[in-house]
């Protein structure tokens, strides 16, 4: 054990168990992915490479209705849920930020809650209001969105809060020092410099809704309101072909480049510091 | 001339805390006003109400005689450069600058033309393009300056802005400053805790302390002429003694310190009682301690320190008190011993020495804090410059 006395040693154990780790973590993605370019039906042994699995005339993502439909579905969802908890979050953060009274404090707590429940209680919550509460809306995509953007809003919120506390006040009041109105202190100074951790958090929101599974399980109806995730699911111990791994793939490449364009725009305008603890909260 | 300001009677609280506890000061059109204070006392909330970011808890701020105490900051003819300097990060410098044009009804070639003015003011032409974060501190500064100034306020007011400035650029600049005004002619209200810096650029100066104004005096009556104990300890190295005020005596007051009876020639000579004398390090006169007689009191050195142009010399006089004079370096050597421990006779000129009256509890306990603080600080630079052979 020299090397914990050694402290100008280099650490090579802690490089030998990241190392280790990593491979444990990205080996079975990557084989998973590999197996989508199979040329042939199983998903364990390689018998070529070939596309059939994206764009082949049966079975592929692209050609077999049931894959095609729940990738569109997801990216609906998707779009819906950045198009309503963006705005709608950007404003609560701001809300949240000038209120500073009585309340403020455990508002702010329970902002955070839905950060920590875990996602079957809230499934379950939800899928419960949507039975009993709100019959009138019932189950199916609007559900879903609904579902989503309750969850996803925190994630915007905490994103572009952080964002405002770094940014602090003095913008705002030299902007009114210098004669701009109420209206233009939020249109030409705070959101231009919130606009960073607004495609941030458009990304991150982007990507939860594609990976979700729990709530959108929960609020779906029938076919059409298969997502991605569910279709995985529901296949994975059945009858499952590389167009599987395929349709996965492509849900993977979708996350993966949502948040790296969302890490290089945070990056680019809001310097590497908070990126770092951007992509922190990312994972 | 426009530009000035009438602070009435003005208070601002935080919940229980007395920020500004009810101050009156006029500011004069065109004057380099300076509020100073230790951190804590007020002055940048009062800055911050006459720009318009605290609404105050009662009184009236008046500009050019209209009450604006309760006008939203951007519809205020003042305009404020803030000590972090504010400048739009995703602007460029000429953005910047032309920010607040667009609040003026202006044409675009007059705002054009604007902000090559207000550019070529502070020499930043040639950065105009140039994004805030890819300039200097002391450029930044500028371009704040230049943001301010093009909308032509009738009062700019300055939050500590050389505060984040090395030393050097902080000294250039405050000349810069104050030969800007003076040839602009605006009002400026400026803001620091830097006692040397409001004394070189102020032509009046306010000094606060626990959100009240103990004295505001051009910068030469705040020296010579403090008012309070306060003020004395605040801005310059005060000798303050215990004395009892026994009379006047015609243009003088006679005080007793310890068992001698000096004569005053300033201040409060109507006192009676309990009172502080105050004198100036470099009134006091060092004689040789075979020296006596009136207006003297016997010291033995404690400390001598060489600081080029003057020697500051420590001496324990009688009574126990601890009393720093200055004498003048003429090149020839001293003609009294200065070493540790040479015996000495301090002369106390009536001219010189200063009643002042004992200050409302608030402000002696304020006052005792600033000395201790004030004694630290002189031991730290003793150490800091005396060679190791004279460290006691």
């Amino acid at each position: 054990m020299t090397w914990l006395r050694n402290p100008w040693g280099k650490p090579r154990w802690l490089a030998l168990i990241t190392g280790i780790y990593v491979l444990w973590a990205v080996v079975p993605v990557l084989i998973a992915i590999a197996f989508a370019f199979n040329a042939g039906r199983s998903r364990t042994t390689w018998q070529g490479f070939s596309l059939r699995w994206f764009t082949g005339e049966t079975g592929s993502v692209l050609h077999d209705p049931a894959l095609r439909d729940a990738l569109e579905h997801t990216l609906l969802l998707a779009v819906i849920c950045v198009a309503v908890a963006v705005p709608l979050g950007v404003a609560l953060a701001l809300g949240l930020q000038r209120w500073r009274g009585r309340g403020s404090g455990s508002v702010n707590s329970l902002m955070l809650l839905p950060l920590v429940t875990p996602e079957i209680v809230m499934g379950v919550a939800l899928l419960l209001l949507f039975l009993r509460v709100f019959p009138g809306i019932g189950l199916g995509t609007e559900a879903q969105a609904i579902g989503q953007v309750t969850f996803t809003l925190s994630y915007v919120v905490v994103i572009v809060r952080g964002r405002l506390v770094s940014i602090g006040p003095e913008y705002e009041e030299a902007a009114a020092d210098l004669g701009a109105p109420p209206r233009d202190q939020l249109f030409r100074v705070l959101l231009p410099l919130l606009a960073p951790a607004i495609v941030a958090s458009a990304a991150v929101a982007f990507a939860i809704s594609i990976d979700d599974f729990v709530v959108t399980q929960y609020l779906s109806s029938d076919a059409s309101t298969t997502t991605v995730s569910m279709l995985l699911y529901s296949n994975a111990r059945g009858a499952p072909t590389p167009a599987l791994n395929a349709i996965a793939t492509v849900g993977l490449v979708i996350t993966l480049a949502t948040l790296a364009a969302a890490f290089f725009v945070y990056r680019r305008f809001a310097g590497g510091k908070e990126a770092t603890s951007l992509a922190t909260l990312e994972v | 001339m426009p530009g000035e300001i009438q602070l009435e009677e003005l208070t601002k609280a935080f919940g229980e805390h007395m920020a500004v506890a009810g101050i009156d000061v006029d500011m004069p059109p065109g004057e380099f006003f300076t509020l100073l204070g230790p951190s804590g006392c007020g002055k940048t909330t009062t800055l911050r109400m006459i720009a318009g970011f605290e609404r105050p808890t009662s009184g009236r701020i008046l500009l050019d005689g209209n009450d604006v105490a309760n006008t939203p900051p951007h519809q205020r003819n003042v305009n404020t450069v803030f000590q972090s300097y504010a400048l739009f990060p995703h602007l460029d410098v000429a953005k910047n600058v032309a920010f607040g044009l667009k609040y003026h009804k202006l044409g675009k070639e007059e705002r054009a033309k604007r902000v090559g003015e207000a550019l070529e003011l502070v020499n930043l032409t040639e950065y105009a393009h140039r994004k805030a974060d890819q300039l200097s501190g002391g450029q930044q500064q500028r371009v704040a300056l230049a943001r301010a100034l093009v909308l032509r306020p009738r009062v700019l007011l300055l939050d500590e802005p050389l505060g984040a400035l090395d030393a050097q650029l902080r000294k250039n600049l405050q000349v810069e400053l104050k030969a800007l005004q003076a040839e602009l002619g605006i009002t400026f209200v400026f803001v620091t805790h830097d006692q040397e810096e409001a004394l070189t650029m102020s032509d009046r100066i306010a000094v606060m302390n626990k959100g009240l104004v103990e004295q505001a005096a051009s910068p030469r009556s705040i020296y010579e002429e403090p008012t309070t104990v306060f003020v004395a300890e605040f801005l310059g190295v005060s000798n303050l003694l215990e004395a009892e005020a026994v009379g006047r005596e015609g243009a003088s007051c006679a005080v007793r310190i310890g068992d001698r009876v000096f004569r005053c020639g300033q201040g409060a000579l109507d006192a009676v009682g309990e009172v502080k004398v105050m004198i100036r390090p470099e009134r006091i006169v060092i004689e040789p301690h075979a020296q006596t007689g009136d207006e003297r009191l016997p010291g033995i050195v404690e400390r001598s320190v060489f600081l080029g142009g003057s020697h500051e010399v420590h001496v324990r006089v009688l009574g126990g008190e601890l009393m720093k004079a200055t004498v003048a370096n003429d090149g020839a050597p001293p003609p009294v011993s200065l070493e540790p421990g040479a015996a000495v006779s301090l002369r106390l000129p009536p001219e010189a020495l200063r009643v002042l009256r004992p200050s409302e509890a608030g402000t002696e306990e304020a006052a005792d804090e600033e000395e201790t603080m004030h004694v630290r600080v002189t031991d730290d630079q003793l150490s800091a410059t005396a060679p190791p052979s004279a460290a006691p």
